[in-house]
């Protein structure tokens, strides 16, 4: 039978043309956005993969970690570099197609409402392709022109266009929520992405006299506790999410904490609270503490299993934890 | 829950003609498909967590740190790198000993989280969160079923055997029990395995509902298990262990694959074996399916996969493999009378115990079966011990299959391990060791009806049939191939079973016999070759060594008087010519001969 199959194969591919053209529009949009959600979908398996290991260090092998350590004393992304490499590549390759889809195929998919989807998925594919393009440059210290000291523009930009696109009421009419909420929550992940990019761009960090540690330390802090508060406020402004989304909004805080708190344990903002910045410093750890029961009263409130609380605010500096200093 | 997978199929069908109701389903389910949302990367470093810890240190035990932790704490903030590098170092090891003493605050975490792991479908008010699986993953079916049958216009109707067997495909996916947790690559995976094998192989397309239900019940018994198996992989190692649940991915493809393909094969070639009529059959051939899968991947087990399992992986995609699904498909479908009282999971016990009992041996120093001609030799066992069941495999006793028993025997006979390397003694080729198995159980399956059920006794039979090619193969190698190239060698070794040589075998016995043996192999062969043909094609061989394995004969065979040995040898000779020239020698006749001589 498959002999005859291919024998006829020319005849069924014709008569297959003719039914497709005849029958009603084509499905090549929809299968092309398919194949990019696919993409999209097994790049962020692998970056997550190790944020888990960052969120849960006490499941890995932390002593494999310490024989690794380089003893640089650098604060580093948790993927290494071949990998953001390769993720990189693959978002770029979504937001490429992407770009050619939503060019050429605008109204199909508008009229198959999926035109939301796709752009959702554009921004997605931009925001993630410019963190890797970005924390890779700072990793290796490649020069950009452009790229200074301050945040990454192109992460600015992309957390505005977040916050336009779920704010176009043509397109958010065909955003599904799980695409809004992400959406909600992007322009806060952004500002923390541009600090930590910052953070590791300065390769001098560790030769730093303490007191200059100190004060760059505060200001990426600062921008990271803000970035909480955004992520927070865009949780609230979406709508009421499933427990699975939930954990997503959570478990980004806690990523974004644990760094704050490693920057501050790195720096040892308590170590110079009699010093002349003393005052600033206090305020700053006050605000960390504040953000981090602000953080444990919405782990507590969620609809999580007790052990899943409990795991979200491990190695966080919660009241009446010993990881908690106590400010004078 | 068939109803969801009738819906995909109505699904499909409507996808394949372009129907306006299906294309909206198909667009429905792009929008809302599950997506995996990138987490925000941390940053990390593992001196953090020390000097984590020895601020844990300072606020709650301040003597403690400054007795242990002070110093070096502080040297690893410092600029210079050598200090730095010098504290970190105390640092580290100070954190490790106490993480190590379960001293360490937020180190117990565990990975109960799916968030960001999982794709994440698009949820509001009022949807279930986690859908039904068939449900979930009914858009990535309906575009697999789109590659494979575009090309066949109308395949896909209810009434077509394309339409029957997708969903009998569907079907045994659903009965496979999927739950909300599972990850829908496994259930997308399977079902495109199916339909791609099916594809491959047309004649896995059918109408008649037995068959269908033999297929469904592989499909169904290998979806349960890689289920089964993906729980244990997440129990033990977490979730989101990618490397483990890739491999699980792979190796359930490859089995069902071959499961399937055999069946095909089966279902051209012999009609009439797969005759399953009542639920406990359907059952055995589901078991089928999870325990072929379980021999090359099982983390359910606390000391994870078989020790055959490599042998088993290496050889999966060759023909090896399939022949083994194949035998063990036969097996359980002639004679489910036999598996069918065997307990909870009759098919996977048998079919790992004869491997293990190959591979493995039985005594604590055997040595490994060779990995290449393991799933061979193993469908070989299987193949020749169906002819007479149960006694050949044993299946319902405790004791090991009495064939692999004879290609165990065997193997330690001819085989021999260099530098972790199975070599074959006699120059023998790969090829012609494995013809050699053949012939050894084809021997053994041709006389089974006469043999022991005693496990001892099998004992030695195995003993004897590896004596007697070790015996050949000392004596004249040449001779050795060619009784193998002309197929003359089972005759040779049922002589053997037939003389009632191996109730007489002893530890003792065997040296000497072996030694004797090739003594007369040799002598018989100084006459030449002229008539040797006739002594095996008219059973006078099995009469001579019935003469020579008689009372009085043998015992003076094997005793130490060295001159009265070789004058029982010439004997030997004598009668051998005698037969050669195609005179009828009746046994007691040389029996009395014999006894003259010594």
């Amino acid at each position: 039978m498959k002999a005859a199959v291919h024998r006829l194969l020319p005849k069924l591919l014709v008569i297959g043309l003719l039914w497709l053209t005849a029958s009603c529009a084509s499905i090549e949009h929809v299968a092309l956005l398919r194949a990019e959600q696919e993409r999209f979908s097994a790049a962020a398996i692998q970056e997550n993969q190790d944020v888990k290991r960052f969120l849960f260090p006490g499941q890995h092998d932390i002593l494999k970690q310490v024989e690794q350590w380089d003893g640089r004393n650098r604060l580093m992304p948790v993927s290494n570099v071949e990998t953001l490499e390769a993720v990189c590549q693959e978002y770029g390759y979504v937001k490429t197609s992407l770009d050619t889809l939503l060019t050429d195929k605008a109204r199909e998919l508008q009229q198959d409402n999926l035109l939301g989807i796709a752009r959702a998925l554009h921004l997605f594919a931009a925001w993630r392709t410019a963190y890797c393009r970005h924390m890779l440059n700072a990793i290796e210290a490649r020069a950009v022109s452009g790229e200074t000291s301050q945040p990454p523009v192109a992460l600015t930009e992309i957390a505005q266009r977040a916050a336009a696109l779920a704010n176009d009421d043509q397109v958010r009419a065909q955003l599904g929520p799980r695409d809004l909420f992400l959406l909600m929550l992007i322009p806060g992940i952004a500002r923390y992405e541009a600090a930590t990019i910052q953070v590791v761009r300065d390769h001098a960090y560790a030769q730093k006299p303490g007191a200059e540690r100190r004060q760059l330390a505060r200001e990426w802090m600062a921008q990271m506790l803000r970035a909480d508060e955004e992520i927070e406020q865009g949780f609230a402004g979406a709508s009421r999410a499933a427990s699975h989304l939930e954990e997503y909004y959570l478990s980004t805080r806690r990523v974004v904490l644990l760094t704050a708190n490693n920057i501050e344990v790195r720096a040892d903002l308590v170590g110079g609270l009699d010093g002349p910045q003393g005052q600033e410093f206090r305020a700053l750890m006050q605000a960390l503490y504040a953000r981090v029961d602000n953080f444990a009263a919405a782990v507590n409130n969620s609809g999580l299993t007790a052990e899943a609380k409990k795991g979200l605010t491990q190695r966080l500096p919660i009241q009446g934890s010993s990881l908690r200093s106590p400010l004078p | 829950m068939v109803g969801t997978a009738q819906l995909v199929l109505f699904g499909i069908q409507a996808a394949i003609r372009l129907a306006q109701a299906a294309r909206r389903a198909y667009v429905q389910d792009t929008a809302m498909r599950g997506l995996v949302i990138p987490l925000p990367q941390g940053l990390d470093d593992p001196l953090i967590h020390a000097q984590q810890h020895a601020r844990a240190v300072r606020n709650v035990d301040r003597p403690r740190y400054d007795a242990l932790f002070k110093e070096a704490d502080t040297q690893s903030r410092s600029a210079d790198e050598q200090t730095r590098r010098r504290g970190a170092g105390t640092l580290l090891d100070l954190f490790l000993k106490d993480l190590a003493d379960g001293k360490v605050e937020g180190f117990d975490g565990h990975s109960q989280l799916r968030a960001g792991l999982y794709a994440v479908r698009q949820w509001q008010e009022g949807d279930e969160i986690y859908p039904h699986p068939l449900q979930r993953v009914g858009g990535a079916l309906v575009e697999i079923a789109i590659d494979y049958f575009i090309n066949v216009p109308g395949a896909l109707e209810t009434d077509t055997k394309y339409g029957k067997t997708v969903l009998t495909f569907l079907q045994a996916l659903d009965d496979a029990d999927f739950q909300e947790a599972d990850p829908d690559a496994l259930l997308v995976d399977l079902f495109k395995t199916a339909v791609q094998t099916a594809s491959d192989h047309p004649e896995l397309f059918t109408d008649n509902l037995q068959r269908q239900q033999i297929i469904g019940s592989i499909l169904t018994g290998v979806a349960k298990e890689s289920r089964t198996q993906l729980q244990a992989i997440r129990s033990r190692f977490g979730e989101g262990n990618f490397e483990q649940e890739h491999d699980l991915l792979r190796y359930g493809r490859i089995v069902l694959q071959s499961a399937l393909r055999q069946t095909s094969v089966e279902l051209l070639t012999n009609p009439d074996v797969l005759d399953i009529t009542h639920e406990g059959q359907r059952a055995l051939v589901e078991h089928l399916g999870a325990a072929l899968l379980k021999l090359v991947f099982d983390e359910t087990s606390p000391n994870g996969a078989h020790a055959f399992a490599p042998a088993l992986r290496r050889t999966l995609s060759q023909e090896g493999f399939s022949r083994l699904a194949l035998a063990a498909l036969r097996g359980v479908s002639e004679h489910p009378e036999v598996f069918s009282g065997l307990g909870n999971q009759p098919v996977e016990m048998w079919l790992a115990r004869i491997l293990r009992d190959l591979y493995q041996g039985r005594a604590d120093d055997s040595a490994l079966f060779d990995l290449d001609l393991l799933p061979d030799i193993a469908c070989l066992a299987i193949e020749h011990g169906l002819n007479n069941l149960p006694m050949l495999l044993n299946v319902q006793g405790e004791q090991g299959a009495f064939t692999v028993m004879v290609a165990r025997a065997l193997f330690e006979q001819i085989a021999f391990s260099q530098d972790g390397t199975i070599r074959w003694r006699f120059h023998l080729r790969p090829s012609q060791a494995q013809s050699l198995f053949a012939s050894a159980l084809s021997a053994l399956g041709e006389c089974a009806e006469w043999l022991d059920q005693d496990p001892d006794k099998q004992q030695k039979i195995a003993a004897l049939l590896a004596l007697g090619v070790a015996v050949i193969g000392k004596a004249d190698q040449g001779l050795l191939k060619q009784l193998l190239r002309s197929g003359q060698l089972p005759v040779v070794l049922m002589a053997l079973l037939s003389s009632g040589l191996q109730d007489k075998l002893s530890v003792a016995v065997s040296d000497r016999l072996a030694i004797a043996l090739g003594q007369t192999i040799t002598a018989v062969r100084a006459q030449g070759v002229h008539g040797l043909g006739r002594l095996l094609s008219d059973g006078a061989l099995a009469d001579l060594l019935s003469a020579v394995a008689a009372e009085g004969v043998l015992d003076r065979l094997l005793a130490d008087d060295q001159a009265k040995v070789e004058a029982l040898i010439t004997a030997i000779v004598e009668l051998t010519a005698r037969l050669r020239h195609g005179d009828f020698i009746p046994v007691p006749a040389m029996i009395d001969r014999l006894s003259m001589t010594v």
